[in-house]
């Protein structure tokens, strides 16, 4: 998470492992949230897509800034 | 919006790279507590003790009571590998974002019934009846969780993955680093040539029936690479939609779980070697914990019903072929799979970056423990003859080791029964299904004809 725009900075990722074992169903029967393979890997709210921490889109939105932004392209993270 | 979206808006976003990964992820802590085992073993083993008093087994019995004698002898040796175990997992698990208050009467569940279950498993008429603690480990877990129902906070000590990769690294401990070096290499090869042709095929059937690129990548890797890890590493890899994941996830489920009663019982009825059921099953079972699972019960098979060799054989193959043959490449196929996704698929649709480190961050660290616990058992054991080895060494060292790997493995094999609610699962839809059937399909069948006749002198006398 170099980049300063990048996912991992982002109002609308999250990538909390309880999170992701709640919205991924069954992940924590064969797999964990918590393991290495899925490195920062999260979801965007905005877009509905799962991604790296270091992806990008033109949606970017600082934390604290989200409730304000409105959609600016159809892209995903 | 969701409950679950209301719970953790304001989760911050969790930075694990770098030296965060030593305590932020569970490869790391399997890692830890595999090793602090093997090294205070051989510490123990250099002084004259041994973990055998902590490492309690339920013994082969006949009567119950010889069991009550059992238990009335040796109930503090439970107590204490209980609290042992208790204590080791509670500071991981609290390190990693889970509540003690939660997982410790989880775990108190889960180590009674392993208490349970490991004793049917040694009773002298289990293996007539089939009851192989894996598969009655699994069938009780299914039937709790979706016949009765547990509260879903109890899932935080139902911890699948991180008990199998725990055992696992365990499980290097009884390996010969030599053996891992002579077996890798065919193992490589095998699980290679499955790999590419299984996810081939599941990527071009899904694509063929409409289904988008990247969902059929995700289906296809979780089909041939390691199962649910693989779905869900492709599908951050490429940027897949939110729901493609869950639908990958389920199918693996429910065909991991056909494959834990369908391989050791039809390589049973084909008679085949332990070590040669234990290769097929490595390289058609698709996750660690349900392998492990189905490679164990065949391991039980040997030596008994026409199976030559030995049930570490069955273990062992599985093992080598899994985690050596095919877990270890889940950074390359993200990695590749992400470049295609950026520069052959609809670009638009995704900012993932192709980053090469990504091959290290996804690696599955845990296979790291599983070599250093082989190399150092191997190093400490070099100078010993082969028959002080038997009489010396195995006793004191490496078979309690041995038996503390097949408490987690129990551990692992309820807990992919507790969490396994499958009203919860998402609904797969007949095209994923159909893909993700086809590779299945495929890939039973190559890895039975590379198993049982291409590589089978290699399997049958793979000797752990």
């Amino acid at each position: 998470m170099k980049n300063r725009d990048c996912c991992g900075r982002c109002a609308f990722f999250r990538n909390d492992p309880s999170y992701l074992e709640a919205v991924f169903g069954g992940l924590n029967i064969m797999s964990s949230a918590w393991a290495s393979v899925t490195s920062e890997d999260g979801l965007c709210s905005r877009h509905d897509r799962y991604g790296s921490a270091s992806g990008g889109c033109a949606d970017f939105t600082p934390v604290g800034e989200r409730d304000l932004a409105p959609a600016t392209s159809s892209s995903a993270p | 919006m969701s409950k679950v979206e209301t719970d953790f808006r304001d989760a911050p976003v969790r930075q694990t790279a770098g030296w965060r990964e030593l305590w932020l992820k569970e490869d790391w802590w399997a890692i830890w507590l595999g090793l602090a085992i093997v090294v205070v073993g051989i510490y123990l083993f250099a002084h004259g003790g041994s973990w055998r008093w902590v490492a309690v087994v339920p013994p082969k019995w006949t009567t119950f009571a010889q069991l009550t004698a059992h238990f009335s002898d040796t109930w503090l040796r439970y107590l204490v590998q209980f609290a042992l175990w208790a204590a080791a997992f509670t500071v991981a698990l609290t390190t990693l974002g889970h509540k003690p208050r939660e997982f410790l009467p989880a775990f108190v569940f889960i180590y009674v019934l392993a208490v349970a279950i490991f004793t049917i498993g040694q009773w002298d008429r289990a293996n007539y009846y089939n009851l192989e603690p894996p598969l009655v480990a699994l069938v009780v877990g299914l039937i709790i969780a979706n016949v009765f129902g547990l509260p879903r906070w109890l899932d935080a000590g139902f911890r699948v993955e991180f008990y199998i990769k725990t055992g696992i690294v365990l499980l290097g401990a009884t390996l010969p680093f030599t053996l891992i070096i002579w077996a890798g290499p065919i193992a490589i090869l095998q699980a290679s040539i499955v790999s590419i042709i299984t996810f081939l095929v599941i990527y071009f059937v899904a694509v063929k029936l409409g289904l988008d690129r990247r969902f059929a990548a995700v289906l296809g890797a979780g089909g041939a690479v390691c199962g649910v890890s693989a779905s869900i590493a492709i599908a951050g890899a490429v940027g897949a939609k939110k729901d493609d994941a869950p639908i990958a996830i389920t199918l693996v489920i429910l065909w991991a779980i056909v494959m834990i009663f369908a391989l050791p019982f039809v390589a049973q009825a084909l008679h085949l070697p332990a070590g040669v059921g234990g290769a097929w099953i490595g390289t058609s079972e698709f996750a660690d914990a349900a392998g492990i699972a189905a490679a164990q019960t065949y391991g039980g098979f040997a030596g008994s019903n026409g199976i030559a060799g030995t049930a570490d054989q069955s273990v062992v193959a599985f093992t080598l072929m899994k985690v050596v043959g095919r877990d270890v490449w889940i950074g390359i196929w993200a990695f590749v799979l992400a470049i295609v996704a950026t520069t052959r698929w609809e670009k638009s649709e995704t900012g993932s970056k192709v980053d090469a480190a990504q091959i290290w961050w996804r690696f599955p660290k845990f296979v790291i423990g599983f070599l250093l616990a082989s190399l150092l058992i191997t190093w400490v054991t070099s100078s010993y003859s082969f028959a002080d080895y038997n009489k010396i060494v195995n006793p004191n060292l490496v078979a309690p080791i041995k038996d503390l790997r097949t408490w987690a493995f129990i551990f692992c094999f309820l807990s992919i029964g507790l969490t396994t609610r499958f009203r919860e699962l998402a609904k797969a839809g007949s095209k994923p299904f159909y893909a993700f059937t086809a590779g299945v399909v495929v890939n039973v069948v190559l890895g039975f004809i590379l198993s049982a006749y291409v590589f089978a002198d290699h399997w049958a006398n793979l000797n752990p």
